[in-house]
């Protein structure tokens, strides 16, 4: 199986960065575009085509040597006919029946001839194209390994499903059978041209008319189906996604009742594919008949004219017309207006082809955002000193510096957004020259001035002085900005205590105001800000917090699944980001909320880990299985460690999941274990097991538990509360001290404790 | 199953196939035409009558095949309606199959799998079911009317056509054979595949965090390796066909002209007819290498339309009774007597279960894990039918009820949230589409998730994300316990429902819950202390039985195994400052 395989060089990183300099256009505008049969690619059409003859590259010479047996069949096809004229002027007519029997034998080699380069032809590049779609969905799905879990945040996993399957189908297609279609029907036609005109060029006049007539008659036919094909995409998408959602989530559409409900929804799409589905067919029903329609008429004319010319034994341009010529035309019109159709049909193939090829490009050229560095350093003796050094982070912040975004989630910017952004970048530095012109004299003409205008404000009731806006104009031209103007500044500026002192109260709101907006701007979208934290080696460490505090999140910086967008994490003093992730989450063991199993047998999900099981590995797992009280469970199964899990262990119970993911993360020895509320769903005498395992796998090791249960939390040496507002640490200290301390931590407990007590 | 599709629009099948037969006679008339215009120049005849000939011949062509013209787009225009109602009707019918199967059926399925079957494989069919129909009844009439015109013009050669006929059949039957078994294991391994990435993407974060990337890599490369093999076998049969009928085809053509050639010498046989027949071996080609090709086309729709016939054919366990009667008010009695049930056959999860809950009061269920507490609760709707013993509804069988009514009354949240890629308001009002959105707001304040909902940018319109990702566990709990508040329910069942809730929500859900806990029957599942103390009454499950059932007082007095929890969770759950 493997020597199928071109060799693949596994994550080596800095290739990765290479290739992003090789495919530089892949941007990651692409993401918006999936569903799109735009007109317009996102790559150029040359640079598709390129990458699409990178994949053919090795197979130049077959390629090459099939096309050539293509084109043999080609050129005896096209030849056929003139023998058959040939067979009936000389042999028939003139009674040779040698002639006859001389040619039919040349007839019947050549024809065999044909066959057999036919089938070479075909099959050979049935299985080039074959091969190539498996190298190229190969390269997808290896791309998808090295992918950032931020990229599968952003995209629904039916369109990257979706690209790797269906895309890649509609490439072997084009690879396959119609590309060098193309080049045989080119061929084919000039040839039949060519012989047509040797026959008889006058004839071959009138016969070419059959061209610009199936042009027309297709072109009507184009304009109507491309848009219908492309509705019709369309509706197939949303017939699809229909579905695929509907069947994930089938048990709770069953749950509620639902199901009609989903079933008209399917039925609403449905039905709009069917509708123009019909509009297709109808398009089609009339134009290929009309096809035929018109090539027998020609066929006709071309017979009239040429039966008058025999009659009145006329010659035109110097040759005669004969019986044979005319069995010859009527043979070749015949089959004239196929290669033409299958051109022009090509055209679609190609188009859909190409629409496919851009997707699967931009999806390979997509740049891996969290990579190693060139130079990693060595990560072995690590006990696990965890520092985290004023980070910041927001899902949705961008870590490109030079530009600030007005809008997080869009990654797309359209020209005039970029513009407006670039004004921001303007205002935002604003400030900073200011800081270096401003002299106190002009801080308190500007506090007068703001002063004077709340006071106007304030007496007539009006903010029409408040709303022009516009931003302020740079250094010393006070008097021209506007309030706000001078709001914004004295917000962004170091105003010296003495002057600040002397500001009247009412300015002095109005700047407080302005510097919590200015603040809460800079820390939109953010997380964490500015957080700061140390766990020495072999200490535990709780979480404690609301939903959306950043307990999670914390965890998934600590294992690089996101990079900082500020700010360093080390584990003993070395940057995170200067190892290799691969190393650094060999050294951290998570188990985290909602664990994902594979497919499988219990056996190969603890051993997830291990490319494969050797003795010592396995006595291992059954180690650790009776450590958290998961050997009984397991072994009252009937087939034991050998039990197969469904999709994501949907055949056991919740609180069983855990305990495997649990298990699945402790037999890689991590040094850094991590429980995001890894035990929520398990009962009060496993959870009392898990927690004297856990006292006992803490030994060694630096422990973070993220949890809601305080009993869980109690014996760490040092708790922290994360807060909301604060985007960081309110609270920090062990059980005793944050007790003493009297904040939220204690509301916490005294939650939990007027929670049991409420009920005596 | 194909011509059941077909015969979905019977009236247009049939006009179809009888406009057919008539475009294939004029389709088989006008090369007659044809063949004389060229044949029948004779030099001797006046040039006059040589002329008139050849006028009536042309006209005589161009009627004949405006004739087919008209008869054939009417054939096709029906057949275009026959063919999208095919597949639309399949369609309908594959997500209805698939909607109604019971859980046990979606427990051995794997998603990716279904999805395969009811997208990808139904765009299988689409050909044989978009022109196949069209196609294949012009081609049979059309081979059917060469046939009967070779008879005509040259009885000589029909044996010879019969031969070339005979062999095309022949060849495309055995060919089709040998593919049949190809093209299913083509779409099986494409179906793993898709399963397989599906797979790699929900579970990208675990891949990750164990560095399992290359293995997840060698796991695809064998499912691809495997989708390879078959195609690059299927492409080495299925390129024969088409040369094969081109030499059958040459071969026929200078048969004809050899044997008729010589006839012609010989002075048997007209010039004319034998144009005319060199005409039909040329239109020979297309009804010969269409039937072939669509023999082709027919397997490997099989292959796809085997798969999903696996999903049409299944029949749902658990269907309403003939003589189901519908729910208009419901008590909220709960009485389960003598319940066993296994997911499996050999494998029991729940023995013997027997307890009465009153209407209106609450129960919670305590037991380790796997001891079959969620299982219990996956009864009472029939999500799986029992193996020994009733469940009864205000004492009545449920399975007397209609399922659509049994489930309506059952507000369910379990331990999984899967949410819809929707909004906020249309998840809560999942179960009730008319709930106004005053209903709507009440149920997200209930399950304190009103305050994070007016946080958010566009409020109840947000849309949660592919299965709620833009939501943190908490959150999502909490919007599945307003959907099941939506529906008010008479029955109402918790499945640890607030276990990703932080204690201080959670406080507040309880108390919000209280009210209406008063006017439902509640079961809970739950591990929490302060719950356990409020219910009426407490069942303990032990390995799938029931160990201890009654009210906290009366067990904490009796039981010691129920004293041992207790005592256990207060230790853990007490707070000593």
């Amino acid at each position: 199986m493997l020597k199928l395989v071109k060799e693949k060089k596994y994550p080596v990183e800095e290739e990765e960065e290479e290739k992003v300099i090789i495919l530089p256009s892949a941007s990651s505008r692409h993401k918006f575009m999936i569903d799109g049969e735009k007109a317009k690619l996102e790559t150029p059409r040359t640079v598709l085509w390129k990458w699409l003859f990178s994949y053919l590259k090795p197979f130049r010479f077959k390629f090459f040597l099939f096309l050539c047996l293509l084109l043999i069949g080609t050129v005896i096809t096209s030849a056929i006919p003139l023998l058959t004229a040939s067979i009936i002027d000389n042999g028939i007519v003139k009674g040779n029946t040698d002639y006859i029997i001389g040619m039919s034998g040349i007839y019947f080699l050549l024809m065999l001839f044909m066959a057999i380069s036919n089938y070479l032809s075909l099959f050979g590049m049935g299985k080039i194209s074959q091969k190539i779609t498996f190298d190229i969905r190969n390269d997808v799905f290896f791309k998808l390994q090295t992918f950032s879990l931020n990229y599968f945040d952003k995209r629904s996993s039916g369109d990257v499903i979706s690209i790797t399957t269906n895309d890649v189908t509609i490439l072997n297609q084009l690879v396959g059978g119609q590309f060098i279609q193309i080049i045989s029907n080119i061929v084919l036609i000039s040839l039949t041209v060519i012989f047509l005109f040797i026959l008889n060029p006058f004839l071959a006049l009138i016969s070419l008319l059959i061209f610009p007539l199936s042009f027309i008659i297709f072109r009507i036919f184009k304009k109507v189906a491309i848009k219908l094909f492309k509705a019709s995409r369309r509706a197939i998408g949303k017939v699809t996604s229909s579905i695929q959602e509907n069947i994930a989530g089938a048990r709770v559409m069953q749950a509620y009742g639902q199901e009609k409900r989903a079933s008209s929804e399917f039925d609403e799409a449905n039905r709009e594919n069917y509708n123009i589905m019909i509009k297709i067919r109808k398009y089609m029903a009339t134009i290929f008949p009309l096809l035929t329609l018109v090539t027998v008429i020609l066929t006709a004319i071309v017979l009239l004219t040429g039966g008058f010319a025999i009659l009145g034994n006329v010659s035109i341009f110097g040759t005669t017309v004969s019986v044979g010529v005319l069995s010859a035309y009527i043979a070749i019109l015949g089959q004239l207006f196929k290669p033409f159709m299958s051109l022009m049909q090509i055209q679609q193939v190609i188009e859909s082809a190409l629409a496919a090829s851009d997707r699967i490009y931009s999806l390979l050229g997509e740049k891996v955002e969290i990579l190693d560095t060139k130079n990693p350093e060595p990560f072995v003796e690590i006990d696990g000193d965890v520092k985290f050094e004023t980070i910041s982070f927001g899902y949705t912040v961008s870590n490109n510096k030079k530009r600030i975004k007005t809008h997080p989630h869009l990654t797309t910017q359209t020209k005039g957004e970029t513009i407006k952004n670039q004004k921001l970048v303007i205002q935002k530095r604003e400030p900073k020259l200011m800081e270096q012109l401003i002299t106190p004299e002009r801080i308190l003409m500007m506090v007068k001035r703001l002063e004077n205008n709340l006071r106007s404000i304030n007496k007539t009731q009006q903010s029409s002085g408040m709303s022009s806006g516009g931003s302020g104009m740079m250094g010393g031209k006070t008097d021209q900005m506007s309030p706000q103007a001078i709001t914004r500044t004295l917000a962004s500026i170091f105003i010296p205590a003495e002057i600040y002192e002397g500001i009247p109260n009412k300015v002095k709101e109005v700047i407080n105001e302005q510097k919590k907006l200015i603040e809460y701007e800079k820390s939109k979208g953010y997380i964490l800000k500015d957080f700061s934290l140390n766990v020495p080696a072999g200490t535990t460490l709780a979480i404690v917090g609301e939903t959306g505090a950043g307990k999670t999140t914390l965890i998934k910086l600590l294992a690089r699944f996101y990079d900082l967008n500020k700010g360093e994490i080390t584990i003993n003093k070395i940057d995170i980001k200067k190892v290799l992730k691969k190393d650094l989450r060999e050294k951290i063991g998570i188990v985290p909320q909602d664990a994902y199993l594979f497919t499988g047998t219990i056996r190969e999900n603890l051993l997830y880990a291990f490319e494969d099981s050797n003795p010592k590995i396995e006595e291992k797992m059954i180690v650790i299985s009776k450590f958290l009280g998961l050997h009984n469970f397991i072994d009252t199964l009937h087939r034991k460690y050998e039990t197969k899990l469904k999709e994501n262990g949907a055949n056991i119970s919740i609180g069983q999941r855990q305990l495997i993911a649990f298990a699945r993360a402790l037999i890689t020895d991590p040094k850094i274990l991590i429980l995001d509320e890894a035990t929520s769903s398990v009962d009060p005498y496993t959870e009392t097991l898990i927690q004297d395992a856990l006292n006992k796998a803490r030994k060694g090791r630096t422990t973070i538990i993220i949890a809601h249960r305080l009993s869980t939390i109690k014996n760490a040496d040092v708790i922290i509360v994360l807060n909301t507002e604060r985007k960081g640490i309110i609270e920090q200290g062990d059980h005793k001290s944050l007790i003493a301390q009297n904040g939220a931590y204690k509301r916490f407990l005294e939650m939990q404790h007027s929670n049991i007590a409420s009920n005596d | 199953m194909i011509f059941k599709y077909w015969l979905k629009s019977k009236k247009k099948f049939i006009g179809e196939s009888i406009l057919l037969v008539f475009s294939s006679t004029f389709y088989i008339i006008y090369p007659i035409f044809i063949g004389r215009m060229v044949g029948t120049l004779n030099p001797n005849r006046s040039i006059a009558a040589n002329v008139s000939n050849l006028l009536l011949n042309f006209v005589l062509v161009i009627l004949f095949a405006s004739l087919r013209y008209i008869f054939n787009r009417a054939a096709r225009l029906r057949g275009a309606e026959v063919s999208s109602s095919a597949t639309y009707h399949l369609r309908t019918d594959i997500s209805n199959a698939i909607y109604r199967q019971s859980f046990a059926y979606f427990d051995k399925t794997e998603t990716g799998q279904l999805i395969a079957r009811a997208t990808s494989d139904v765009e299988e069919t689409g050909q044989i079911f978009g022109m196949g129909l069209t196609l294949t009844l012009q081609s049979t009439f059309q081979l059917g009317g060469l046939i009967i015109g070779f008879i005509f013009f040259g009885k000589e050669l029909i044996f010879i056509l019969l031969i070339a006929v005979g062999i095309s059949l022949i060849l495309s039957i055995v060919i089709a054979k040998k593919l049949k078994p190809i093209f299913f294991e083509t779409r099986e391994s494409f179906g793993d595949i898709t399963n397989n990435i599906r797979e790699n993407i929900v579970g990208a974060q675990v891949v990750r965090l164990f560095n399992t990337q290359s293995k997840e890599y060698h796991k695809f490369l064998k499912n691809n390796t495997r989708f390879y093999e078959a195609s690059a076998d299927s492409v080495k049969y299925k390129s024969f066909y088409m040369p094969i009928i081109q030499l059958l085809i040459g071969t026929l053509t200078i048969l004809t002209l050899f044997v008729g050639g010589v006839k012609i010498v010989e002075g048997t046989m007209a010039l004319d007819a034998l144009i005319t027949l060199l005409s039909y071996v040329v239109a020979l080609s297309f009804p010969l290498m269409m039937l072939g090709h669509l023999l082709l086309v027919y397997i490997q729709a099989d292959a796809a339309l085997t798969r999903i016939r696996e999903v049409l054919d299944s029949i749902p366990d658990i269907k309403d009774l003939p003589d189901a009667i519908p729910i208009t008010s419901l008590m909220g009695d709960i009485e389960f007597d003598n319940v066993s049930f296994g997911y499996t056959h050999d494998h029991r999860i729940l023995k013997d279960i027997s307890f009465k809950l009153p209407s209106g009061r609450t129960l919670a269920i305590l037991g380790t894990t796997g001891s079959g507490k969620s299982t219990i609760i996956n009864l009472l709707p029939r999500f799986y039918e029992l193996n020994d013993g009733c469940i009864k509804i205000d004492d009545l069988d449920i399975r007397k009820y209609l399922i659509k009514d049994l489930r309506k009354n059952i507000g369910i949240v379990s331990q999984e949230t899967f949410l819809f890629d929707k909004s906020i308001a249309e998840n809560i009002a999942y179960g009730d589409k008319v709930a106004s959105r005053d209903k709507i707001i009440e149920a997200a304040k209930i399950a304190n998730l009103h305050d994070f909902i007016v946080s958010l940018p566009k409020k109840y319109d947000s849309l949660v994300g592919e299965r709620g990702m833009r939501l943190s566990g908490g959150q999502k709990q909490r919007l599945s316990i307003a959907r099941a508040l939506i529906i008010q329910p008479k029955i109402l069942i918790l499945d640890d429902s607030t276990s990703s809730v932080d204690v201080e929500t959670e406080f507040k859900i309880q108390k919000a819950l209280a009210k209406i806990m008063k006017k439902t029957t509640t079961i809970i599942i739950t591990q929490r202390i302060s719950t356990i103390r409020g219910v009426d009454y407490i069942l303990i499950l032990d390995r799938g039985r029931v160990v201890g059932f009654g009210t906290h007082d009366n067990l904490i007095n009796s039981n010691v195994l129920y004293k041992q929890i207790y005592e256990t969770l207060y230790q853990k759950q007490k707070t000593k400052a």
